[in-house]
């Protein structure tokens, strides 16, 4: 019987709970693994591609000037965060077999890049593309009036988000640098 | 080849498996999808065996990785450090109402509460592992692992010989 003074036995000799699995299901996940992340590249993908699709449309037909300057910078926008998306998505990453300290670091960058990439290359253009087709119509007081609902919605969404994020980045900033200084 | 490590290791470490994905979630559904997360990267990282260390410290590290991905994505909440853990007064001693069921209930929630890599320095504690050994997962300096093994043993002293379960069931 386990002594439930000694941590180490306690732990060591805690009953089982799970079955043993079979490497058939091991094959089967990495499978289901592999086609997931596969179809997420592509939503991802296609979103993009879509929102340039829009921008590049708008850059041709807008209906002023400004509308479609805006169009034409979100575009390129979109299209250079997409070629580095992929070029990134082409990089080595840390393997799963690294230490922990390297791991937890890599992984932690990871996260760090995801929230920012996600402002940069998503959120932003996203933003800015609203920003466009309002910005014009602003004069117009009737035709706006109707729309501020939605963006007020927007804006509230967007600050909220911006908001968790720099928590999550704050958090992950104080871990990289306890990382860099260890308490010894 | 990559196969036949694999269910090597997965025999001879299955237990131990079980235990790391016990120390990253409590819920026991979500613990089944870690634990096959875990044996998945194991046989994935497999391909990758180069023999510069043991298959024990491969899978060790392997496993707790793979967890601490799983951490960083659920993020549930704020997690604390062995030295915070140290710091505390002692009101998350354990109680003596429970078998040893609940002591290990107690101290896996205690592990939980940690970061990934103060999660990964006390599981090997617990499982047995030497500071070198410990050192050589975790990439922390020797140093750092005997100090945070002292901090360790210092939380676990207060939480199991203080008044822990057996006294205070005698």
């Amino acid at each position: 019987m386990p002594n439930s003074n000694d941590p180490q036995e306690l732990w060591q000799l805690q009953p089982s709970e799970a079955r043993a699995i079979a490497l058939y299901e091991i094959h089967r996940k990495a499978k289901e693994e592999e086609r997931k992340s596969r179809r997420q590249a592509i939503g991802n993908l296609t979103i993009s591609v879509m929102l340039t699709g829009f921008s590049v449309w708008q850059a041709v037909m807008g209906r002023n000037l400004l509308q479609r300057i805006a169009f034409a910078v979100i575009g390129t926008w979109t299209l250079v965060a997409v070629i580095f998306a992929i070029r990134k998505c082409r990089s080595v990453g840390v393997a799963v077999a690294s230490t922990g300290v390297d791991y937890y670091r890599a992984m932690l960058g990871r996260r760090r890049d995801q929230i920012q990439g996600a402002w940069l290359g998503l959120f932003g253009p996203i933003l800015c593309a609203c920003a466009a087709f309002v910005v014009p119509v602003i004069p117009n007081l009737s035709q706006a009036k109707n729309a501020i609902p939605f963006f007020l919605l927007l804006v509230a969404w967007a600050v909220m988000y911006a908001l968790k994020a720099a928590t999550e980045l704050r958090y992950i900033r104080r871990e990289l640098a306890q990382l860099e200084h260890p308490i010894a | 080849m990559q196969d036949d490590l694999y269910q090597r290791a997965a025999e001879e470490h299955r237990l131990a498996l079980e235990r790391v994905s016990r120390a990253y979630e409590a819920d026991p559904d979500k613990r089944r999808d870690l634990l096959q997360e875990i044996h998945l990267q194991v046989w994935r990282s497999f391909a990758n065996f180069d023999s510069r260390c043991s298959v024990r410290t491969w899978v060790y590290r392997v496993a707790h990785n793979a967890a601490a991905s799983y951490v960083i994505r659920e993020k549930r909440s704020a997690l604390v450090s062995i030295e915070d853990l140290e710091a505390r007064p002692g009101e998350d001693r354990l109680e003596s109402e429970g078998s040893r069921q609940h002591a290990l209930e107690r101290l896996a929630e205690l592990i939980r509460q940690l970061k990934p890599l103060d999660r990964q320095v006390i599981v090997a504690y617990l499982e047995g592992l030497d500071a070198a050994a410990i050192s050589e997962m975790t990439g922390l300096s020797p140093a750092n692992v005997a100090m945070k093994v002292h901090r360790i043993k210092n939380v676990l002293a207060r939480q199991f010989h203080q008044g822990g379960i057996d006294a205070e069931q005698q």
